[in-house]
């Protein structure tokens, strides 16, 4: 059997159509806030149910047991806010009770009833989320950037926004149907915001020995300067899984979600979205949604006993690196040889060999990988 | 009685001593059985009335994934 969904039932919050077009029509009369990346990503999973059993953003004594004990007010574990700010402009014309059209983009992309406008403690909610308050961390500069007021309320998601990789995305109930038709009984997630080395795919493969799927998801979305673009992304990992899995083993499909880097709570939250998605086990490697060097290498990792009913099970992977000692690839708790026989695969020095156009060494990279990659004009961000 | 041992999150203990307390059940013990029983029950019923979705839904997924190459 597939993961139960987390809080046992598999949320479902979009619009019909048929609906849509009644509120479209009378849309003037309804109040309109624009928002953002993050909180439009969020939309959507609550929507098809990636935050099952979250219905909407949160109120403030959902986001007091969410920051002090990590768990929703019933005890359910659940690490990250998601939460909806507005400044005080929109808090004034704003009311309890109201409906409110989301906009993305200038298009319309969901329905927020309010329930409740709150103030909240920026510096409690980054030093609980981040475990720091230095402006220079990714997440907390977004948290000091957020409006004064968070709105609690349940929202309906408007599918509207298109970003080309429809086709490549599956909700959490079409990836339950998938895996019960596959014969899946147990199903590993693995996340990723890169193009896939040959330590991904040790990782990936020594999970898939023991469970029956492989479930990879790439995160579409904002990314910095420098880094792969989606489609580059999507295309190498089309060409490792024709050319190098077993057919009928893997799944991929994209997760929409902005990065919060927030670390160990973070993975708790990666693992939570896999188990709606169906999945019954969850990679998480070093640093897993770390940035800079704000947390332990393996702290994202510890957090997990803290959660023994997650309803999910992690697997945790040191890093892979090609040893002559041991001819082959290897890992540090599997490998008795020096760090001198040894081969440590480096993002950064395969990112370099691919800007020069030239194919990195094989004990990192497969060739037909980085092919693929290569035959892009610029497969890095501008 | 088959005697079993469970973790369970600590804030979760401590709701269910408070809770033993103010409805006067004998013990955390006895309250946990009580749930339990409550529970399964409740999801027994849910497997007796059937898939969450509807054939239709559900064949409209299967033509979706047929159609992506998720499924032959
Ligand atoms: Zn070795």
């Amino acid at each position: 059997m597939v993961s139960r969904p987390h809080g046992g039932r598999l949320v479902r919050r979009v619009l019909p159509r048929d609906r849509l077009e009644d509120i479209l029509r009378d849309s003037r009369g309804l109040h309109q806030l624009d928002v953002d990346d993050t909180i439009y990503r969020d939309l959507e999973n609550i929507g098809y149910g990636v935050y099952s059993p979250l219905t909407g953003f949160l109120d403030s004594v959902e986001l007091e047991s969410v920051l002090l004990t990590m768990r929703l007010s019933n005890d359910l574990p659940w690490t990250i806010p998601i939460v909806l700010d507005i400044d005080e402009e929109a808090r004034r014309s704003i009311g309890i009770g109201d409906t409110v059209l989301l906009r993305y983009g200038g298009q319309p992309v969901g329905l927020l009833m309010v329930e409740e406008v709150y103030r909240y403690d920026k510096r409690l909610y980054a030093e609980k989320v981040f475990k720091t308050t230095d402006p220079a961390h990714p997440g907390v500069a977004r948290v000091m950037s957020m409006g004064d007021y968070l709105v609690g309320g349940s929202v309906e998601y408007i599918p509207m926004v298109r970003d080309g990789y429809e086709d490549y995305f599956l909700t959490p109930m079409e990836t339950r149907v998938l895996f019960r038709e596959r014969g899946w009984e147990t199903v590993v997630a693995f996340q990723t915001r890169n193009v896939p080395h040959l330590g991904h795919e040790y990782v990936q493969k020594t999970a898939l020995t023991f469970v029956d799927g492989l479930f990879i998801n790439p995160v579409i979305g904002r990314k910095k300067r420098g880094d792969f673009r989606d489609e580059v992304i999507l295309e190498a990992y089309k060409t490792l899984i024709n050319r190098f899995y077993p057919r009928g083993s893997v799944v991929m499909s994209i997760v929409r979600y902005a990065m919060r880097y927030a670390g160990p709570r973070e993975a708790i939250h990666h693992a939570v979205m896999r188990k709606n998605f169906g999945a019954t086990h969850f990679i998480v490697g070093r640093d897993h949604a770390g940035v800079g060097n704000y947390y332990g290498r393996y702290e994202a990792q510890e957090i997990f006993s803290e959660f023994p009913d997650l309803g999910i099970t992690p697997l945790f992977f040191r890093e892979f690196f090609y040893c002559r000692g041991c001819g082959g690839m290897s890992n540090e708790k599997i490998c008795p040889h020096d760090r001198d026989l040894r081969i440590y695969i480096s993002g950064t020095r395969i990112r370099e060999s691919l800007s020069r156009g030239v194919v990195p060494p094989g004990e990192m990279m497969r060739r037909e990988v980085a092919e693929t990659i290569l035959s892009f004009e610029n497969p890095f961000v501008e | 009685m088959r005697k079993v041992s469970i973790e369970i999150p600590e804030t979760l203990y401590r709701r269910l001593e408070a809770l033993a307390g103010r409805i006067g059940a004998g013990s955390v013990y006895e309250l946990v059985v009580d749930l339990l029983r409550e529970g399964v029950s409740r999801l027994e019923e849910d497997l007796d009335s059937g898939h969450e979705l509807s054939e239709e839904e559900v064949s409209r997924i299967r033509e979706r994934l047929r159609s992506l190459g998720y499924l032959d």
